[in-house]
């Protein structure tokens, strides 16, 4: 079945992503949805928030934040207030290979019009800021957003809840049947596929997500290294949020090599995840190969920006463009998908 | 030194062999302030004992001065020098030294303050949700290392017997013992028919071990770090007549925690005002240092073995005002000794607030426990002795990675599931009785390390003669003025206060619902009795926030700095300007310098990159570098170079 036929679709997944994707698909797509998620965990108020820029070298996908980003923070904050907000972003580079990188992500953000301004740094590091890039909370997001699902008759269930998956990916919740299955973030795509199905596409990444004790007011509230991929953010208490590759055991070193000068604090929570990073560090979406499950992978920390465009994907309203880029970067693709690779600063602490 | 800090006269077995040399009277300053002890003392009970029964003001209230709000105390002129920090209750109180606490930040000065809780009546700081900041020993390098065959972290009975057991194995065995004796609690919870005095029991284990020549005893040691089955601990030297830390490193291949258990405070507003103490923190300065601030005392306990400190209280000469006990017809054979010595009992009763008076004493509000009605004769005292029930000490198990479970019947955090290397030992894996704990740290130490688990049966008195340990209680504060609730010892956390009404409601902020900071083991158990973190979420909550707080500084040096020469065609440009892209060199006639990713397009009023021909990879002497489709250009083919708003022509002068 085309993805787009479908009428009742069930998405799975327990991220933000998930659910504003399960709400969208209901709300703007008159789609009968079914979210199939966790209840949600404890300490899930410490998770960095979505942004509307990465450090992407690939002009199409560049172009789908700027075109998508504004509205969806538009709709986020529509759904709950506060949910998505301005914020700048610092970028990072240590190395040779990663400050080419950084040079390349800049001219591509000043090409689609972002303001991208040097900031001091050491010797031997370059770092710039991206001025005015949207942010979306978690916390005040997943507080409001089960209202908006009833609101749009979506139905949420516990992931514990039997569905039952078909190969042409379809599914049913007892007797009611569902048209697609759509798995929405890392734990739904490794928990509802094969391993060497997941291989084909990604490899399983341990994570370390950490939040400290507050600190002064960052200079800039986000913070991404581009040598091994570590991430910060501020929140609103003060505290930093981090989050890096750790299948090493060196997570922590990365999160703290990727502080600025002058900011010292305390370890205050710590988290472990497994996450998938797609060998080629470009998003993956579409039907996997082996069965017509529907996935969504990679997109990091853009997923809330792109969601309205994975949205209109499923349906088949997607402008030729769109569902060109979407297809370059299909699951169902032998790899490698050359064409597409983006840069991955995770690779670099993971290889 | 206010003398009738310190307990004197006739004093009951338990406390007649303090650390303290009364013969042997010393001086020292603590930030510029001189202090009286004795030999013997440690930083904080001389401290106590001078009267400072405050360590400053936290959240608009005095803050009591005991091991959990203790800061971490420096020689003076070591300010700069975090990693010669040392624990105020470890630090020994030395002749002629002088000392400041760290982080020195002052309160307010404020009369009201001063008068509560300042520097007139203890240490005067000011107290944020992080504070007392965590000592820099965490991040010190270890200064000495050791190996062993098995480490027991505590040396009570069940630490004892677990080394004993080992050593009868001829293993090589440490015991690290946080306090400068061995025993643990255990005196506290007195003696039951049947069963051996505890002080003959320790007696009995200590010089076993020490018979065995196998044993080496850590004490006055603190382990706070637990990785694998490697241990970090601190202690505290005298060097040259100051004190110093010395941070030991010690790597075993089993370990045993018998870390035994601590207080559950109980909730209700002004639980952590100067004068107000646990049970344990009580007997352990009475036991220790002879010190019990006050003449006059309430009891509050739901535990049998609070009873305990009413008696020793009284047959130390202080005066038990009450005891009152939330259980509602509770049954030990302590009370009836309580009853011959004629106190007022109070059961069914719950402590609903605590406040202090002009003249720093408490005055406790009383109330039902069952229907929450609060009774009219407010509870007048010097000093409030608490017992809320017991959590067993899981700091380290945690640490490691162990999981926690709650169990509602006990109402406590417990260590569920096993950890390699590492096995829980007596009152701390839930153990109550002498024998009990006694045979399953035997037990457990004749395991290891093959096995982390043992189960011994551990004899109860009947619940009709002894009643269960109360369970949790909570009074949420009545007015928003009164001192807070906090949730634990720590303050984790704090009760919400009843909500604002009229025009205060626009000035009243949110209530803070927990600290920002990493957690202990009770802190958790607090914010589940308070309802802020469901009990089925405590498992993954604990894994979560009860971390080391290490220090997180910028690093020296970055774990993933790349390669010195980036690849002439990185992979994110594979195929971005078609398959058939190559590499050119471009002649511009400019003196600027491009960086890589200038876009290169076919005229000057192209900027978006999705319509760019090419990009530059370098700019070298040898001349531009750049990557440029292979569709409808050649060599001498003039494009244009993006720099900002800045357009530069260059000619494809080389393919590459």
């Amino acid at each position: 079945m085309m993805t787009a036929q479908a009428k009742t679709i069930a998405v799975v997944g327990s991220t933000p992503f998930a659910w504003f994707l399960a709400g969208l698909l209901a709300t703007d797509h008159s789609r009968a949805v079914v979210l199939v998620t966790n209840p949600c965990p404890p300490g899930h108020e410490a998770t960095l928030p979505s942004l509307s820029v990465a450090p992407l070298t690939r002009p199409e996908t560049l172009s789908l934040l700027v075109k998508y980003g504004p509205g969806a923070a538009r709709q986020t904050n529509r759904i709950a207030r506060g949910a998505a907000g301005r914020g700048d972003l610092a970028l990072t580079a240590h190395g040779a290979a990663s400050g080419a990188a950084l040079s390349h992500i800049r001219h591509m953000l000043a090409g689609f019009g972002r303001v991208v301004e040097p900031l001091g740094a050491p010797a031997g590091t370059t770092r710039v800021r991206v001025r005015d890039v949207w942010q979306f909370h978690a916390a005040p997001f997943l507080a409001a957003a089960p209202a908006w699902l009833a609101g749009a008759n979506a139905a949420m269930v516990n992931a514990a809840s039997g569905l039952k998956l078909r190969k042409d990916g379809s599914a049913s919740f007892g007797a009611t049947p569902v048209d697609l299955v759509v798995l929405a973030d890392d734990a739904a795509i490794v928990s509802r596929l094969a391993e060497a199905e997941v291989a084909a596409f990604a490899a399983r990444v341990a994570h370390l997500d950490i939040a400290t004790e507050p600190v002064a007011p960052l200079a800039t509230p986000s913070i991404i290294d581009l040598d091994g991929g570590a991430q910060l953010a501020q929140d609103a208490s003060g505290r930093l949020i981090g989050s890096a590759q750790d299948s090493d055991g060196r997570g922590l070193a990365r999160i703290t090599a990727a502080l600025p000068e002058g900011v010292a604090t305390r370890l205050a929570a710590r988290g472990r995840s497994t996450r998938l990073l797609p060998h080629d560090g470009a998003p993956v979406l579409g039907p996997t190969r082996k069965n017509r499950l529907y996935v969504v992978a990679g997109l990091g920390r853009c997923d809330m920006a792109l969601a309205p465009l994975v949205a209109r994907l499923i349906v088949g309203k997607a402008t030729p463009a769109e569902a060109e880029w979407a297809a370059a970067h299909g699951a169902e693709l032998r790899q490698p998908r050359a064409n597409v690779a983006d840069f991955a600063p995770e690779w670099a602490g993971a290889a | 030194m206010t003398l009738s800090h310190r307990l004197d006269g006739d004093l009951p077995a338990e406390f007649s062999t303090p650390l303290i040399d009364r013969q042997r009277p010393i001086r020292f300053r603590l930030n510029g302030r001189p202090l009286l002890a004795f030999e013997g003392d440690s930083v904080l009970s001389a401290a106590l004992a001078n009267g400072w029964g405050a360590a400053g003001m936290a959240d608009g209230s005095p803050l009591a001065l005991d091991p959990a709000s203790a800061p971490a105390v420096l020689v003076a002129g070591n300010e700069a020098r975090p990693d010669l920090a040392m624990p105020m209750a470890l630090c020994p109180a030395m002749d002629g030294v002088s000392l400041v606490t760290a982080p020195a930040r002052r309160a307010p000065s404020n009369p009201f303050a001063r008068l509560l809780g300042g520097a007139g009546s203890g240490l005067g700081l000011a107290y944020g949700a992080g504070d007392p900041a965590p000592g820099g020993w965490l991040d010190a390098p270890a200064s000495r290392a050791m190996t062993t065959d098995m480490l027991v972290i505590g040396g009570g009975v069940a630490g004892l017997a677990a080394a004993e057991a080992a050593s009868r194995q001829g293993k090589r065995v440490v015991i690290v013992e946080r306090e400068a004796v061995l025993g643990g609690l255990s005196p506290l919870f007195g003696r039951a028919e049947g069963e051996p005095a505890p002080e003959e029991l320790i007696a009995d284990l200590a010089g076993a071990i020490g018979r065995s020549g196998l044993v080496t005893l850590l004490l006055g040691t603190h382990a706070f770090a637990l990785a694998g089955t490697s241990v970090r601990a601190i202690r505290v030297t005298r060097a040259g007549g100051i004190p110093a830390p010395e941070i030991i490193e010690i790597a075993a291949d089993g370990v045993v925690l018998a870390t035994g258990v601590e207080d559950r405070l109980p909730l209700f507003a002004g639980n952590r005002l100067p004068g107000v103490v646990d049970a344990a923190t009580a007997w352990r300065l009475a036991a220790r240092y002879n010190l019990w601030p006050g003449r006059t005392a309430h009891i509050h306990t739901a535990t049998n073995a609070g009873y305990r400190m009413a008696l020793l209280g009284a047959a130390s000469g202080r005066t038990i005002t009450r005891t009152s006990d939330p259980r509602p017809a509770p049954q030990t054979r302590f009370i009836e000794f309580c009853k011959a010595y004629g106190y007022r009992l109070g059961w069914g009763t719950s402590i609903a607030a605590a406040r202090l008076d002009r003249r720093r004493n408490l005055q406790l509000v009383l109330a039902d426990s069952r229907t929450g009605k609060v009774q009219d004769e407010l509870e007048t005292c010097e000093r409030l002795v608490m017992s809320g029930g017991w959590q067993p000490t899981l700091d380290l198990w945690a640490l490691a990675g162990g999981a926690l479970r709650w169990t509602a019947e006990r109402g406590c955090l417990m260590a569920d599931g096993p950890l390699e290397g590492v096995a829980v030992a007596g009152s701390a894996a839930g153990y109550h009785s002498l024998p009990g704990c006694r045979n399953h740290g035997a037990a457990i130490a004749a395991a290891m390390p093959e096995a982390t688990h043992a189960v011994v049966a551990d004899p109860q008195i009947d619940p009709v003669f002894e009643t269960p340990d109360g369970a949790p209680t909570r009074m949420a504060p009545a007015t928003r003025d009164a001192a807070p609730a906090w949730l634990s010892a720590r303050r984790a956390g704090r009760l919400p206060p009843p909500e604002a009404q009229g025009v205060a409601r626009l000035f009243a902020g949110p209530a803070p619902i927990r600290a920002p900071r990493a957690l202990a083991v009770t802190d958790v158990a607090g914010l589940v009795i308070a309802g802020h973190v469901e009990p089925a979420a405590a498992r993954a909550f604990s894994a979560r926030h009860c971390v080391l707080p290490v220090r997180l500084g910028p690093a020296e040096e970055h774990p993933d700095r790349a390669e010195p020469r980036p690849e002439p065609v990185p992979g994110y440009l594979a195929g971005r300007f078609g398959p058939q892209q190559s590499r050119w060199r471009l002649a511009a006639e400019t003196s600027r310098r491009f960086t890589p990713g200038c876009l290169v397009f076919v005229n000057t009023d192209a900027r978006s990159p999705l319509a760019a021909v090419g990009v530059v990879l370098a700019h070298t002497p040898a001349g531009i570098e750049a990557l440029v489709t292979g569709e409808g250009f050649g060599a001498g083919d003039t494009l244009y170079i993006r720099d900002g708003h800045v357009a530069v022509s260059a000619r494809l002068a080389e393919r590459l």
